[in-house]
């Protein structure tokens, strides 16, 4: 850090030494073509050169150029970007007119530097604040969802303070990381994006396919996510912006996305005409003379419960609960900002504050807290010299449900299984806590999820600082030297207490726990040096930009995991009043890497584009006789309409690019490793590698941009990838000692269509209309395994066989058994003197016995070999067979409505809940009671079903939904309007309704089809990684989220 | 001019970010040791020793490894969940064992015997440094120990290799993984080569003087060199007794009873019990056997223990249809103080009622309550039990009988604690068998991981179907390129890789609600873990 110090205080020496050359000084004032209005803030530039300005409040500006200059460059955001000869003229007034479809939207990642998105070879999508601001969304992840093509954003988790999960055309890699690379104003983030508020946000551009992406090398596989934030510098010279926003709503679960249970059961009644009062009296079962109030646990009760006769689960229980309820509440949400952003002549800043607060559905829980502050500064040193910071610091605290086991369900299990005749709202009658522990006698393993909730916590608090530095020295006017200090860092502090004299059960009823007590501390500090020289030079009608940088990354974590059992005294979540055994583990993790790259773009006459990058990554991840590797692209593109005028087509580009990236090994891959037990290094883990190399994704992409009748744009890309050398944990012969070796050992190919189809349909005076649509399809083949297939899926409850890696295979497929829905099917394997006319199709599309129907014998067939084995195969594909988003804007003089709705059609998703409640036959398809007697089916045939939890073809379920995921009605009052209330004080009030996740439609029966786990922490488990699975096994639901919004601007 | 100062610029702005960056091959892993590392220094190997005989616990005794399976499939205790291959490895009728790397419950023997090598290798790598290489640890009789210790580790992991699975690998510091083809050799061999290393840990303990740290073995008990010479004796009559695969294996003279005898009579006169600290030292086998709407007691030991009560859960379901509503009446004390009635049983019903029961076992509670008591692994009766059967098969039935009778030296569990009768003077060689047999299955309840199946496969006693052993797991013979197979079904009923025995003549026909696929099952979990 010592040495980037010095480095910038050379530039700015250097800098200051800068001789200034012969000047004359330009004026004029810059209009919208549409309304004659003066325009501040656009920016003024002469062309090929950094010499430049910003038009000041009155929309007029004054530059001093060199003698030479020829031609000034006016953009501003939304407007074409316009270029006017200077001649022999002072005075140079520009006028502007709208940009339509966003040709000139500036373009910076991806590329050499700042690129017209028209003149792009390659796939950078770009959400710019404008969008982002309609429906803000709580973090940044979730604020591009259902925006770009071919960028799969999904919400696995509805736990407030969690990120989405970002899935850039598809994964490319089987085990290791699916996250995309992160970088906020030049800071690569290595945490979570959950953090990053984005109301500070200017424009979020996605790096889209390893061809683009090729630039940021063997971290960037899975794509590239760059974040802008907002800077004093867009506002006009003189300006100061006051901007305070705030948002109050509600977090809910609309109870019609409830999982519907049975309300009867399949046990004989004392009384088949009477269910009971107090409680089901069940027959079979001697209840105690005193035993009231629902059916809580209670040790004189014997016997057991006897299965009706007719085992059908249509009969009545006393009373039903509807226990979800009793879980679920309405949280608050909000988010106050303000921001304050001034520009100056030699300088200009933003500052800002946002506090946010997003509580979750869940009873007894806090759910998700934030403040972040930031202040983003440029000072011009001189006029070559421009220094550049970006601060980010805030501190967050999240509260997870208590009861929460990771791995089994927990809380969202419990909720499910407890039988609808229990109250959840008793006291103990132990100890006279709230909440009954055991509230139903017959759920020997459930427990009352609310007394869990209000025993057990966790918290998470994060604690970090996001920066960047930086010094700008526009040497000449073809040259600017760049040097870049940034970094991330961020401290997690991780408590989960569960409090001495809770109640638990024991062998033999219940105990008192004596307590546990977890505290886990994280520190990571990152930071990335970067030199970098921008060259852009003009040779007649070839334009030329280049950049050529070193970049050096170091990124240090280390944590600490301390674990207690039992305190000496109640309430003291302290690891001090810990009495019995403790347990400490520690790690550090040092990662650093060099890398050297370059990229030249050419523009010949507007037209003709193309680019050639070359980059050498070197990595302390990499084996080590494997420490560097290179990458490359080659792009270009061709803008026809620059040469044919074609009718009604205003634009037609068709481009093409092949490059490569990559992705680094875990930090422990290459290594051979013994794991301590009890200090001691007993376990013999990996065989080291010293050949492991980054995976390395190889694509090709074609697209094609037309605008056409002023009015339609398209953009349509198809891109194909390899990616080879997968870092795949590879078994080993017991006998060696070592389990596992990471080895490249396989490959996996993508391909990709996606379009974005937007639509200026109407652009009258008072009534504008303007329509969006994405597409996207991708599909995911297992093209080369070297090493045996294997199974894959979410860590825990053997949820990590549901998916199968096999060569040939689709990525994403679901493994297991098939239960036969014809006769044709069934005629294989029947038995030598079987017949078909033995068996039939049931009401639910099963082959059963023939006339089984409605009886115990009624039992769904599996597909077997020629052994009489089931048949292990892909009964689902959790791909989806594509995707829409459709967004839209209309506004009707001051009243703005907008909404998007994202489409996901096909692919499946495993639903592990519903099988479950099969298994407790709670699922509401087990419910016979509405049914007709001859649609009646038994008990035996739903357990047939379940099968034990076995992976099958009933529990695959249709993912399709429609969701209105976003939607905002806004009123807003411009300066104009305003001028004559309060003395002009307010320049904007902007009112309305957001909503976020408001409605989903679809026949998926569980909370949400948008669901999915992620597995985290690879670096010791065998298969686990940190991908995400569509598999639903009682995560967080989704919620929705409906406010009221007020910004105010002065 | 300008460009030169411009070139100066940065030429020397760039040496200095690159002097001031860390080189990347500063960077080590901090966090895990290679192997040299692990074995560098002689004072190490000292501590690595002391980890040995955890590793080997904590595998034998894992939820998630095969303790639980061979359990319920001796019928000895009941679970009808999913987990840990429970259910499947004990439907009526029996099916074959599925040895699919696929099999949602594959990692039951995988993980065992993945984990049991990984004791050997590391005992074998030690055992490497101080005789290969010739490393001498500091003190007097640290090296023998920790040989000692070495010698064990290779014995038991070797020796459970052979008592579980059907055939597997012997590696030990003679071979030399680079260049030597290493053959997969019967079980026998794997038996034969674990008692010849345990042969070894004995000479060392009775040829020198140490104190094993207390961290081997926790649990206050000190264990010099002549107690952990009896803990290899009663490892190796453990080892020789429970090896054999059917009855004529075990009466033929395969088994060599008076070098049972031998070690027995050597073996301990102390319960070997790690203490557990529900860290590193903790039981799940223990746990989840007896964790409330868990395992229960099957009604085969209710039944042996009380001859009124039937040794199957009634068909119908209903606990009014036992006698007494299943409330079992003996002699045996143990009844009380080891089982619990329990007048509702936590299982489906739709699984079959044949998985019911009305006990469990709650000698063990203290456990559940405060998870930090000694774990019963091998009672001292286990090793007199060894010794009087080794008495009965070698001619001696007086001398068998004064063990189970608790003449001093002998504690005799069966009088002490289950205060039956004693075994009179002139008992058969019949009751003299049948004593010992019951004595194994009340008293060594939960301790040993196996021991009712090993003792039940040796008098053909397991259910017809059941697999004798197990096949090396199939994820292994993918990685070595060995074709599949597996033992178990009742077609394949052969007597020498699957039981065409059975415990019980009468024994039920699949219940209501039997094995779906009639053979090879594929289940996964189905009931969540606790912890």
């Amino acid at each position: 850090m010592r040495k980037f110090t010095i480095f910038l205080m050379l530039i700015l020496f250097i800098g200051l030494q800068a001789l200034q050359a012969q000047t004359k000084v330009i004026t004029g004032k810059v209009t919208g073509s549409e309304d004659g209005k003066t325009i501040p803030g656009v920016s003024v530039v002469v062309k090929g050169t950094t010499v430049g300005i910003t038009t000041d409040l009155n929309g007029e500006y004054s530059l001093t150029v060199p003698e030479d200059a020829k031609v000034l460059v006016f953009s501003f955001v939304g407007m074409k970007t316009q270029e006017i000869e200077i001649g022999t003229s002072t005075v140079v007034n520009a006028i502007m007119e709208p940009d339509i479809f966003k040709l000139d939207e500036v373009i910076v990642a991806g590329v050499a530097s700042g690129t017209q998105r028209k003149k792009l070879t390659v796939s950078v999508s770009k959400v710019g604040s404008e969008a982002l601001e309609e429906v803000p969304a709580i973090n940044a992840a979730s604020a591009i969802q259902g925006k770009m093509a071919g960028v799969r954003v999904t919400n696995n988790t509805g736990a407030p303070g969690q990120s989405a999960t970002i899935l850039i055309r598809g994964a490319t890699s089987l085990m290791g990381s699916q996250n995309p690379l992160y970088i906020v104003d030049g800071t690569i983030i290595e945490g979570t994006l959950a953090d990053i508020n984005v109301d500070d946000i200017e424009s979020i551009e996605v790096v889209k396919g390893a061809s683009a992406s090729a630039l940021y090398g063997s971290r960037a596989g899975n794509g590239v996510v760059v974040i802008t934030t907002k800077r004093g510098e867009t506002l006009a010279e003189g300006e100061t912006r006051v901007t305070i926003r705030n948002e109050f709503g509600i977090n809910q679960i609309p109870k019609e996305r409830y999982i519907s249970l049975s309300e009867h059961h399949n046990y004989k009644l004392k009384d088949p005409s009477n269910p009971g009062n107090l409680y089901t009296d069940f027959a079979g079962v001697t209840f105690p003379a005193d035993y009231t109030g629902g059916t809580r646990y209670d040790n004189s009760i014997t016997g057991g419960l006897i299965l009706a006769d007719d085992h059908y689960a249509d009969n009545p229980y006393a009373y039903i609960n509807d226990q979800q309820d009793e879980m679920f509440r309405n949280g608050a949400f909000y988010t106050n900002y303000i921001s304050v952003a001034n520009n100056s002549k030699n300088t200009n800043l933003l500052v800002s504050f946002e506090n946010s607060t997003e509580e979750g559905v869940i009873e007894l829980t806090d759910g998700y807290d934030r403040q972040n502050f930031r202040i983003n500064v440029d000072h011009w040193l001189s006029k070559k010299l421009k220094l550049s910071a970006s601060q980010l610091v805030g501190k967050s605290s999240t509260n997870s449900p208590g009861g929460q086991f990771m791995r089994t369900g927990g809380i969202f299990f419990d909720v499910l299984f407890l039988w609808p005749d229990c109250d959840l709202n008793r006291p103990n009658e132990q100890n006279g806590q709230p909440y009954d522990v055991d509230p139903s006698f017959w759920n020997v393993n459930e427990d009352n999820p609310l007394y869990a909730l209000s025993q057990i916590k966790r918290e998470e608090l994060r604690n970090y600082m996001i920066g960047s530095y930086s010094g700008n020295w526009y040497a000449t006017d073809w040259a600017i030297i760049e040097g870049k200090f940034a970094y991330d860092r961020r401290n997690t502090h991780y408590t989960e207490w569960t409090p001495k004299g809770m109640l638990e059960r024991g062998g033999s009823g219940l105990q008192e726990d004596k307590g546990y007590y977890r505290v886990y501390d994280e520190d990571l500090f990152s930071y990335t040096g970067q030199f970098t020289l921008h060259l852009q030079k003009k040779f007649n009608d070839l334009s030329t930009k280049a950049k050529l940088s070193y970049l050096y990354e170091d990124y240090q974590m280390s944590n600490s995991d301390v674990v207690g059992y039992d305190f000496s005294v109640k309430n003291m979540p302290s690891l001090t009043a810990i009495t019995g055994a403790k347990s400490t583990e520690s790690e550090i993790q040092d990662i650093i890497s060099n890398n050297i790259f370059g990229i030249f773009q050419f523009d010949y006459l507007g037209k003709y584009l193309a680019d050639v990058m070359i980059r050498y990554d070197g990595s302390s991840l990499f084996g080590e006789n494997e420490k560097w590797h290179p990458y490359y692209r080659i792009s270009a593109g061709y803008r026809i309409s620059e040469d044919f005028s074609l009718p009604g087509i205003q634009e037609l580009k068709v481009r093409a690019a092949y490059g490569t990236s990559g992705q680094r090994p875990g930090f422990y891959a290459q290594y051979e490793t013994y794991i301590f037990e009890n200090g001691q290094p007993v376990l013999a883990n990996t065989m080291g590698n010293k050949d492991l190399k980054p995976s390395r994704s190889t694509e090709f992409e074609v697209g094609l941009n037309v605008d056409f009748l002023d009015k339609f744009s398209l953009e349509y890309v198809y891109a194909k990838t390899n990616t080879d050398d997968q870092i795949m944990l590879a078994p080993l012969p017991a006998y060696y000692g070592f389990k596992y070796q990471w080895q490249n050992a396989a490959a996996l190919e993508s391909k990709v269509n996606e379009a974005t189809f937007t639509a200026r349909l109407i652009q009258k005076d008072k009534f504008k209309w303007t329509s969006s649509i994405i597409y996207d399809r991708i599909r995911q083949t297992v093209t080369e395994l070297d090493i045996p297939p294997f199974q894959t899926g979410p860590i825990g409850q053997d949820a990590d066989q549901v998916f199968f890696i096999r060569e040939g295979e689709v990525f994403g497929m679901i493994y297991g058994s098939y239960f036969l829905r014809s006769l044709d099917e069934l005629a294989p394997q029947l038995a030598v003197g079987d017949e078909l006319s033995n068996y039939e199709v049931n009401s639910d599309g099963y082959v059963v016995a023939a006339g089984s129907q409605g009886t115990v014998n009624e039992k769904p067939i599996k597909l077997l070999d020629e052994n009489g084995n089931s048949v292990k195969q892909e009964i689902g594909n959790t791909n989806p067979d594509f995707r829409f988003g459709f967004a839209n804007n209309l506004s009707y003089k001051n009243v703005s409505l907008y909404f998007l709705f994202d489409w996901s059609y096909g692919g499946d998703v495993y639903n592990r809940t519903k099988q479950w409640l099969y298994r407790d036959l709670r699922h509401i398809d087990v419910d016979q009671f509405d049914k007709e007697p001859n649609e009646k089916k038994t008990t035996d045939y739903y357990s047939a079903l379940y099968d034990v939890n076995d992976v099958n073809s009933h529990f695959v379920e249709d993912a399709t939904y429609v969701k209105l995921r976003e939607l905002s009605i806004y009123y807003t009052l411009g300066r104009d309007k305003l001028s004559g209330f309060a003395n002009g004080f307010f320049k904007g009030i902007k009112i309305g309704l957001v909503g976020r996740n408001l409605l989903t439609f679809t026949n998926y029966t569980g909370y949400d089809p948008e669901v999915g786990q992620v597995n985290d922490n690879a670096s010791n488990t065998y298969y686990g990684t940190s991908q995400f699975f569509k598999f639903d096994a009682y995560g967080y639901p989704n919620y929705r989220t409906i406010s009221g919004s007020l910004t105010l601007t002065f | 001019m300008k460009n030169k100062k411009i070139i100066f610029g940065i030429l020397l702005s760039l040496l200095l970010v690159y002097t001031g960056c860390r080189k990347m091959d500063e960077v080590k892993n901090l966090n895990n040791p290679d192997k040299v590392t692990v074995l560098a220094s002689p004072e190490d190997l000292l501590g690595l020793s002391g980890g040995i005989i955890n590793n080997w616990f904590q595998t034998t005794q894992e939820y998630d490894c095969i303790a639980l399976a061979l359990w319920v499939a001796a019928d000895h205790g009941t679970c009808s969940w999913g987990n840990a291959a429970m259910y499947d490895i004990s439907v009526e009728p029996r099916g074959a064992w599925n040895n699919d790397p696929a099999y949602a419950y594959a990692n039951t023997s995988r993980e065992f015997y993945i984990r049991l090598y990984n004791v050997l290798s590391l005992s074998t790598d030690i055992i490497s440094q101080l005789i290969n290489e010739g490393v001498v640890i500091e003190g007097e009789g640290q090296t023998e120990m920790v040989e000692a210790i070495c010698r064990f580790g290779q014995g038991i992991s070797l020796g459970y290799l052979g008592l579980v699975f059907d055939q597997g690998f012997i590696v030990d510091e003679t071979v030399n993984l680079e260049t030597d083809e290493i053959l997969a050799v019967p079980y026998q061999d794997l038996i034969a080569a674990s008692i010849g290393y345990l042969d070894k840990c004995i000479e060392i303990c009775d040829n020198n003087t140490f104190t094993l740290p207390a961290t081997a073995i926790p649990g206050g008990m000190v264990y010099d060199q002549t107690e952990f010479a009896k803990l290899a004796n009663s490892f190796a009559a453990r080892l020789m007794v429970y090896a054999a695969r059917n009855k004529a294996d075990n009466e033929n003279k395969s088994t060599d009873w008076t070098k049972v005898k031998d070690y027995a009579s050597k073996g301990i006169d102390f319960t070997f019990e790690p203490l557990a600290d529900d860290i590193v030292w903790y039981s799940t086998y223990q746990t989840y056997s007896v964790y409330g709407g868990w395992g229960q007691v099957d009604m085969r030991v209710i039944h042996m223990m009380d001859p009124n009560m039937p040794d199957y859960f009634p068909a119908s379901g209903s606990i009014d249809d036992l006698p007494n509503q299943g409330v079992a009446t003996s002699d045996d004390s143990r009844l009380l103080s080891d089982f619990e009635y329990k007048a509702v049983c936590p299982f489906k019903p739709e699984r079959g009622y044949y998985q019911f029961s009305s006990y469990r076992y709650s000698r063990l509670d203290d456990y559940l309550a405060t998870w930090t008591e000694p774990m019963p692994e091998m009672r001292q009766a286990e090793n007199e039990l060894l010794l009087a059967e080794a008495e009965l098969r070698t001619g001696n039935l007086q001398g068998a009988i004064d063990i189970i009778n608790g003449e001093p030296p002998y504690v005799g569990s069966r009088v002490v604690r289950g205060e039956l009768d004693l075994l009179p003077a002139g008992a058969t060689f019949q009751e003299i068998e049948d004593a010992i047999f019951y004595e194994r299955t009340i008293e060594l309840f939960l301790t040993g991981c196996g021991i009712p199946f090993f003792d039940m496969r040796r008098k053909d006693m397991l259910q017809k179907g059941t697999p004798l052993h197990f096949p090396i797991p199939g994820q292994q013979l993918d990685v070595m390129l060995m074709p599949q197979y597996t033992f178990g079904g009742v077609a394949n009923a052969d007597g020498i890789g699957t039981s065409n025995g059975g415990w019980n003549a009468k024994s039920k026909a699949a219940g209501n609600y039997g094995s779906t696929g009639g053979g090879v099952s594929i289940f996964g979990a189905d009931k969540p873990l606790i912890k």
